[in-house]
């Protein structure tokens, strides 16, 4: 029963992973850009998620109310001022442009907040949990693998029924022809990016309501989201989910026969498919969709 | 000529420091069919990119209904009614049949082009509509780019090479369609490496010779042997009156 509870406790484990990851697959999916900040924005919105709880005093679920719609914006005026202007400029560009943004906010935290661990108080939130006989199921993390189920699902539906998401997929298919057939770039590329960064600032919050916040933790953010990706199929959202959970399932695991090679065990599976499977479970010729 | 669609002045365009286009000019009649006919690289789908706004001229002038467009960028001028069927087609493969037609539809200017009226136009879609466009047969493809274009219901359609890689009887097919879309008022501008499909499809036919209007005139009374000659560029009596080749062929 213990190994039943293990995977029960990856999978949830997975959920918080994918919730990570879907911004960065969904970015690549539609524009072919690599986020390498996407860690450091998700730790920018669990900074503004605490900021905002201690400025006002309101709870958890209030600030991520008020945190979340930044969140987006701060994705989509990084998009039109920044991402924009690196995808134009070739290959690599974007790779040099997100990875010196993620200097400068890893630099930005440290001035304002110290290097030090902040925790990010929810109650009890963090330690709430259903038993059912030995089996634990954590509110938290249960609440994040449905958000992450929720978030893929709901974009899912919009990529495949909207008009929204009919042009995002054609412009992820062809972009000059997208643009010739009267689509305007801009502005459906800044809506992908906000929806990105939100659900990654909200991931972050969640997971850190946990692990607590520190301007590094960015990079080791987006090491577990980018192997969930890569794992998962680039650009298959769903993949994304999949990919999390194998993520989660191997370390929870490997971890109760060894701790330190918990995290091993997952960069092993990782090594694993991009051996065996370069192109991820669910990767396909198609770019984005369910 | 009274109802000017598009005018196209003394353009110049290219690519990095190589020039396609060397002051090339043209008018487009409302309803009026156009036909743009020279030999692989001789600018002919420059043109069409350059008109259709991909493409920014380095020199010259694009009027659309009398208004100067030179500068406005590919999506506003498909808004505006000028929009390019491309050559090899080039769908959104992972989107449906219908879902091709329903991209520019989004946006599109008022007009006769609803779904229900393509459909008519284009059976063989309607029969395929769910499938992904990624997967239909070359003549399919080729009714779903016709279709995607005139669902914006433009003023003025670029079609390129439209019986690129199809079997005749269906370009055949298309070529018939023509007299139709034009009656809905489209004035449409068309690419076509057949001389013979070219000239009797159209009222005016252009031969481009390396990046140059080398001959022009009604598609009725041009003479087939000189517009050959012109399509050549081979010496039939007078010289050639293009400029020594720019090298390789630019891609058309």
């Amino acid at each position: 029963m213990t190994w039943v509870n293990d995977v029960v406790q990856g999978i949830f484990l997975g959920g918080a992973y994918a919730l990570t990851a879907i911004g960065l697959s969904l970015m690549f999916g539609v524009m072919r850009l690599v986020n390498l900040a996407h860690g450091d924005l998700a730790v920018c919105g669990t900074y503004l998620a605490t900021t905002v709880m201690a400025m006002f005093g309101v709870p958890l679920w209030v600030a991520l109310l008020i945190m979340v719609p930044l969140a987006f914006l701060l994705g989509a005026v990084l998009q039109l001022s920044l991402f924009d202007r690196a995808l134009a400029s070739g290959p690599t560009a974007p790779l040099l442009v997100t990875f010196g943004l993620s200097v400068i906010i890893e630099n930005l935290l440290q001035q304002i907040y110290s290097a030090n661990t902040r925790g990010v108080p929810a109650g009890n939130l963090d330690v709430a949990a259903v038993h059912l006989g030995a089996l634990v199921l954590p509110w938290l993390a249960m609440l994040k693998l449905i958000l992450a189920t929720a978030v893929i699902g709901g974009l899912s539906l919009l990529l495949q029924h909207t008009g929204w998401g009919r042009r995002v997929r054609a412009t992820s298919d062809d972009l000059a022809i997208a643009r010739l057939q009267g689509i305007r770039v801009r502005p459906l590329f800044a809506s992908v990016t906000g929806i990105a960064i939100a659900a990654a600032a909200l991931a972050g919050t969640l997971n850190a309501v946990t692990t607590g916040v520190y301007p590094a933790l960015g990079a080791l953010t987006l090491i577990f989201a980018f192997e969930a990706v890569i794992i998962g199929g680039l650009g298959s959202l769903w993949g994304t989910l999949v990919g999390g959970m194998l993520l989660g399932v191997t370390q929870v695991v490997v971890s109760q026969v060894s701790v330190p090679y918990a995290t091993l065990a997952s960069q092993l599976l990782f090594l694993a498919v991009l051996a065996v499977r370069p192109q991820g479970l669910f990767g396909s010729a198609q770019a984005v969709g369910g | 000529m009274t109802d000017l669609i598009l005018r196209v002045d003394q353009l110049d365009a290219g690519y990095q420091d190589f020039q396609a286009l060397f002051g090339v000019s043209l008018e487009l009649a409302q309803g009026e069919t156009v036909a743009l006919v020279g030999a692989n690289g001789a600018g002919k789908s420059t043109l069409l990119m350059t008109i259709a706004g991909a493409l920014r001229p380095w020199r010259g002038q694009i009027a659309l209904d009398g208004a100067d467009v030179t500068s406005q960028p590919d999506y506003q001028r498909a808004r505006a009614g000028v929009v390019l069927v491309p050559e090899g087609r080039r769908l959104f493969p992972s989107l449906s049949a219908e879902e091709n037609i329903l991209v520019p539809a989004a946006r599109r200017q008022a007009g006769p082009w609803t779904l229900d009226a393509l459909y008519e136009l284009f059976p063989m879609i309607a029969a395929r509509r769910t499938h992904r466009a990624g997967l239909l047969s070359g003549g399919e493809q080729q009714a779903v780019a016709i279709a995607r274009a005139l669902a914006a219901n433009p003023r003025v359609l670029l079609l390129d090479e439209v019986s690129l890689g199809l079997a005749p009887a269906i370009v055949d097919s298309f070529y018939r369609m023509l007299p139709t879309i034009q009656a809905s008022g489209v004035s449409i501008l068309l690419v076509e490496q057949d001389i013979d499909r070219a000239l009797t499809a159209s009222a005016r036919t252009l031969c481009l010779l390396e990046g140059r209007v080398v001959l022009s005139g009604e598609s009725r009374s041009l003479d087939r042997d000189e517009l050959i000659a012109a399509y050549f560029g081979a010496p039939a009596g007078p010289p050639s009156p293009g400029p020594p080749g720019p090298g390789p062929a630019v891609r058309a």
